[in-house]
């Protein structure tokens, strides 16, 4: 047996093969963190939606590795460690404390269903980094099911704050606290059935880096960390070397909030040189009066995937990658709200943040962006019970819909929108077995837009048929105008929500939808848009326009009268 | 209860239960001087107790009537969940969950704290305390239009909010993030907390100086005390069974009436109530729990058995509640309860209805019947600073046998509580008291007429507004009369616009706007009257007429009285 090297050593030089193997190792802790937290998850929207992610972090809260299902959690993870790094110190905490933070104005980041669970991991009695995961709770209580709504104008109305606090100490759950938390939400066992898995997740990482610190020594765990950020930000400025350098700005609205706010107008200003890549929103509308609200973390966050995407696509995020990147907004905005302003549908403000810095780039950087997508996450929260128990479920879930064409490619029909990145549907199978519902169409939305010599994707129609009495509250963004084309491109189509009443009531359409009582039969139509296209419809070659068509992606009349194509009718294929 | 022998003398056992009932009044003091909340320190909306180490209450503090013999439930919860190993010195559990020990609603938050002598669980302190905010979906945390109980705050579920003398610190991080008003709300739990530490030091001086047996037998002395003096009042009380109903005006989700009824028996050993056909629990917060109701029955029967005696365990031994589980008095998790004290309220009353006309010496005719309540909130004029005012308002209540009802008093189940003095009210809330005076309102005419209601107005200084919820239960069914004495006036409430245009009147509202310069009304109607008006002497419908108590025209076609 080899003999192991002394963990406390240091040591200066290191083989670049075992720092390879330690490099790899670490973003493999993150990854068995997450495949623990889905295994041992209750709530579809965890298991089957992916809507959470895992972390590694050094003990300075540098992100090292990270593992997603939402991309819009990337990045957003270390704002919490800098919280409990900023609440507790190195000196107040112990191996296994667990914190918890959903603070939208802090480290939480987003909104009060998503929580944030924090471990230091420590090794010979010293914290040599963090474990931390955020995931998606279906109930956090609230004054609605589901806890996320249109008409909330206070935090205080959107469930239970937890400000960064212990949930378990050295091991323990607090006792107190998890009772409060059983108390306070709609749905006790999966509810405390997500904390207990996330927590679960988090001291697989301390069992990995303690294997790992003994394998290789502390001192080359902690070279192979810095090597990750040193390669990252090298990464960064080569691949910021490629793109076109100047200033891009761009302005477009965050849509109405329902509660009376907006139009809020957007602005932004990006300036690229060598060193620096930086997104200034001044000029952006204060905080609205609704839930739409963005806080400033939640932005950063989007500002990162916004910066990976577009600068470093193939490589994996750590602190390293980020140095580049400056965000610059003033306090008070509808991106930076601040307490005590609602924020539980803010993805749809977060996504116009990363909307408009798209629309700023888009031409600049052609082989890299594409036109507007849908742009939103789409999301209801449909109370309904479960078929056989009849207890209360609440189905959650985001829609996908049409993404933006590119300059050399049609975009991608029923995909998620940027923000939620690696999350999947809902399987229709899932659905009607743990809710009452029947799907009764999951299908593409063939309605006129998005047409361009390469056309928008396909936005889906997922329509519900109620097996019981229920409600749905719906936040469907972007249901004004479409998403944006490029040279000559036809705009997208907007997102809604339609519910037909079986007792033949004039059905309710709208990009959002606050408890809308439903019945036995009635319908729900969830309904998201198609994305904007690239270059004129007319330059679209005709093989390609009916190929559209005998694949049911366009009308007939839509390849005559915007693609200007004449006789499709007989054509192979083609019905009339 | 089984007779004790005591071993103590009569003197020394008198002068420990003088003292358990000092330990009471001390820890009330205590929390009024400390609290943060002028619906504490000056409306008293709190009550302090102790228990022996079974539950049973020894002495009870109270601002609110309605609080009466609460504390029992707080405390056998307690009992309940942690049992006397689970529970050590430093330790004080929290609650305030309406289907158990809390019983009210979600804003009237209960610590209990175990008190030990060399080891030896000897009592308990508990404290109950109205605090302003308590998170949930309206500022002021109740509401008239609430479904479900997650929307009214912040559960505290019986849990240990200090232990080892220690806050959990995560719980008052907990608290803090999620009121509205943190400090008030954590300086109320530091003034509850506070008065509990000081019974335990008391107790503990006590124990010291006559020994734990000691102090344990005085206990049991007032509580069989307690117990003779109920059955000597029962033996009083005629004997039979006894029916009143009444309708509630409705839950403030639909506007559907709410009928509502009690049996009240009386024999030579029990006095029972049986709320057997109570309606099911409904939409609206107006729902109240089986430890509200039995407080609530603890208040009327102490009004009827003995209102002198001292309020212990015993008192309550006769008593005998009899109802399913899952009514509008016994409502089950999670029905909103956040403005239960509209139906408590009813429950107590129709108790009182029921027997007032066979135990007149003691019970007056219907009083006004709601506690009035409104939570206002503004932003101050002159900091500009967000407010939130919550009071209770007075009424009218019922004429007596023997005589006239007292006007502008607060309803049955607040007692000993006080209005928000009008200077106060300007100073510390930023908005201006326009009137404060008797509603001379029709209503409560008899041979002895009901005590006179009052207005109450609010005229709002802030150029950012505002808004009011209020919940005033018998907007649409006033209060009894007797022997042909009329019904009371109507509660309600209405917004008068800068321009003078006057809104509707209702019984409930849930966070209305106001505007700068609107004048916010609180009208709160006579108690009902006793006898025919008929036979009211001329000399006095004079009297109030000159006093402006009633119209003119009044005088004239109620009492016949031409001027």
């Amino acid at each position: 047996m080899a003999s192991r090297p002394d963990p406390t050593a240091t040591v200066t030089a290191f083989d670049p093969f075992t720092l390879e193997i330690v490099k790899q190792r670490l973003r493999v802790i993150a990854e068995e963190m997450f495949i623990a937290q889905g295994r041992s998850s209750m709530s579809p929207i965890i298991y089957e939606v992916l809507d959470y992610a895992c972390a590694i972090t050094d003990a300075g809260a540098r992100l090292v590795a990270q593992a997603n299902g939402v991309a819009g959690f990337l990045g957003a993870l270390t704002f919490a460690v800098d919280d409990v790094l900023a609440k507790f110190g190195l000196d107040g905490l112990e191996p296994g404390d667990v914190v918890a933070t959903n603070i939208p104005y802090q480290g939480g980041g987003s909104h009060l269903s998503d929580v944030t669970t924090v471990m230091p991991l420590f090794f010979e009695g010293e914290i040599r980094a963090f474990a931390v995961n955020k995931a998606h709770w279906t109930e956090i209580g609230g004054k609605d099911p589901g806890s996320m709504t249109n008409d909330s104008v206070d935090i205080f109305q959107e469930g239970v704050q937890l400000p960064c606090i212990k949930l378990f100490e050295r091991g323990e759950p607090v006792a107190a606290l998890i009772d409060i938390l059983e108390a306070n939400v709609r749905t006790p066992d999966s509810t405390l059935g997500d904390l207990y898995a996330q927590a679960a997740a988090l001291p697989d990482a301390q069992r990995r880096l303690d294997e790992l610190c003994c394998d290789v020594g502390v001192a080359a765990v902690d070279r192979a960390i810095s090597d990750i950020f040193d390669e990252g930000e090298r990464r960064a400025r080569a691949a910021l070397a490629t793109i076109p350098k100047g200033t891009f700005r761009a302005r477009d609205e965050v849509e109405d909030d329902g509660m009376g706010t907006g139009p809020t107008p957007v602005e932004v200003e990006i300036t690229i040189t060598d060193e620096r890549f930086t997104i200034d929103f001044s000029g952006t509308g204060p905080q609205a009066r609704g839930s739409i609200n963005c806080t400033r973390v939640a932005l950063m966050a989007g500002m990162r995937i916004m910066f990976m995407a577009l600068a470093t696509p193939q490589v994996s995020a750590n602190d390293g990658v980020f140095r580049l990147l400056e965000v610059i907004c003033p306090s008070g905005t509808i991106f930076t709200a601040q307490r005590p302003a609602p924020t539980s549908t803010y993805w749809e403000t977060r996504l116009v943040a990363g909307d408009v810095v798209w629309q700023a780039l888009a031409k600049a950087l052609p082989d890299r962006l594409t036109a507007g997508q849908y742009l939103s996450v789409c999301s209801q929260v449909m109370r309904t019970r479960h078929p056989e128990s009849g207890e209360l479920a609440l189905l959650v879930e985001p829609n996908a819909g049409g993404w933006g064409a590119g300059s050399d490619k049609d975009g991608e029909s029923g995909l998620f929108c940027m923000s939620n990145g690696k999350t999947y549907v809902l399987s229709t199978e899932v659905a009607e077995t743990r809710y009452d519902v029947e799907v009764e169409r999951y299908g593409f939305d063939v309605i006129p837009g998005g047409e361009g010599r390469h056309r928008g994707g396909r936005g889906l129609e997922r329509s519900y048929r109620m097996r019981s009495e229920g409600s749905v509250t719906a936040s469907f963004g972007r249901s004004v105008k479409g998403a944006w084309a490029v040279a000559g491109g036809r705009a997208g189509t907007p997102n809604y929500v339609e519910v037909r009443f079986a007792d033949g009531r004039p059905p309710v359409k709208a990009g959002k939808v606050t408890r809308v009582p439903l019945e036995r039969g009635d319908l729900v139509r969830l309904v998201t848009g198609t994305g904007g296209g690239w270059g004129d419809p007319l330059e679209r070659p005709r093989e390609r326009v009916l190929a559209d068509l005998r694949a049911g992606l366009i009308s007939s009349a839509d390849a005559e009268r915007v693609y200007g194509q004449k006789d499709v009718y007989g054509q192979k294929g083609v019905e009339p | 209860m089984t007779a004790t022998r005591f071993q103590l003398d009569p003197f020394t056992a008198e002068v420990i239960k003088e003292g358990l009932k000092a330990v009471g009044e001390e820890m009330f003091i205590a929390m009024a001087r400390t609290s943060m909340s002028p619906i504490i320190y000056e409306v008293l909306d709190y009550a302090t107790g102790l228990t022996d180490a079974d539950a049973n209450l020894l002495t009870q503090g109270n601002g609110v009537a309605g609080f009466i013999g609460v504390l029992t439930y707080s405390v056998t919860s307690v009992l309940d969940k942690f049992g006397r190993e689970g529970l050590a010195p430093g330790d004080i559990v929290m609650t305030n969950d309406p289907y158990s020990g809390g019983g009210t609603h979600l804003s009237d938050v209960c610590l209990v704290m175990p008190i030990f002598h060399r080891g030896e669980l000897v009592a308990f302190a508990a404290n109950k305390a109205h605090w302003t905010e308590v998170g949930g979906m309206a500022p002021g945390s109740w509401t008239t239009d609430s479904t479900e109980v997650f929307q009214e705050g912040l559960q505290f579920p019986c849990i240990k909010a200090f232990v080892n003398d220690e806050p959990l610190p995560q719980l008052v991080d907990l608290i803090r993030a999620n009121v509205r008003t943190p400090d008030m709300s954590i300086g109320d739990f530091y003034a509850q907390a506070a008065s509990l530490r000081l019974a335990g030091k008391r107790i503990g001086e006590m124990c010291d100086k006559y020994g734990s047996e000691a102090i344990k037998e005085a206990m049991a002395w007032l509580l069989e005390d307690g117990e003779k003096r109920a059955r000597a009042a029962l033996a009083k009380l005629p004997k039979g069974t006894f029916i009143a109903e009444d309708v509630i005006d409705d839950d403030g989700i639909s506007d559907e009436p709410i009928p509502v009824k009690v049996s009240v028996t009386i024999t030579d050993d029990e006095f029972i109530v049986d709320f057997s056909e109570m309606p099911p629990q409904v939409a609206g917060p107006i729902n109240s729990s089986r430890t509200g109701t039995n407080s609530g029955l603890r208040c009327v029967w102490t009004a009827i058995a003995n209102p002198q005696a001292p309020v212990n365990e015993g008192i309550f031994a006769p008593l005998r509640l009899v109802v399913p589980d899952g009514t509008i008095i016994t409502a089950q998790r999670p029905a909103p309860t956040s403005t239960y004290w509209e139906t408590l309220l009813y429950s107590l009353d129709l108790v009182w209805k029921a027997l007032a006309p066979v135990v007149p010496e003691r019970l007056s005719a219907g009083h006004y019947n709601t506690v009035g309540a409104s939570i206002t909130t503004t932003h101050h004029v002159d900091s500009d600073i967000f407010k939130i005012l919550v009071e209770p308002n007075m009424g009218g209540w019922g004429a007596c046998s023997d005589r006239d009802g007292e006007s502008g008093l607060f309803c049955s189940m607040n007692g000993e509580t006080f209005n928000l003095p009008v200077e106060v009210t300007e100073q510390a809330y930023g908005l201006r008291v326009d009137e404060y005076a008797f509603n001379p309102e029709p209503g409560g005419e008899g041979r002895f007429r009901g005590g006179r209601g009052v207005v109450r107005s609010y005229e709002i200084l802030s150029d950012r507004g505002g808004a009011v919820t209020i919940t005033l239960g018998r907007h649409k069914n006033p209060c009894w009369g007797v022997d042909g004495g009329h019904k009371g006036g109507r509660n309600y409430t209405q917004v008068v616009k800068a321009d003078g245009h006057a809104g509707e009147p209702t019984g409930k509202t849930a966070r209305l706007p106001l505007a700068k310069g609107d004048v916010l009304r609180i009208v709160c109607g006579a108690g009902g009257g006793w006898g025919d008006p008929a036979e009211r002497p001329r000399e006095k419908v004079l009297a109030d007429l000159r006093a402006g108590l009633i119209s003119p025209r009044a005088a004239k076609e109620v009492y016949g009285v031409e001027t």
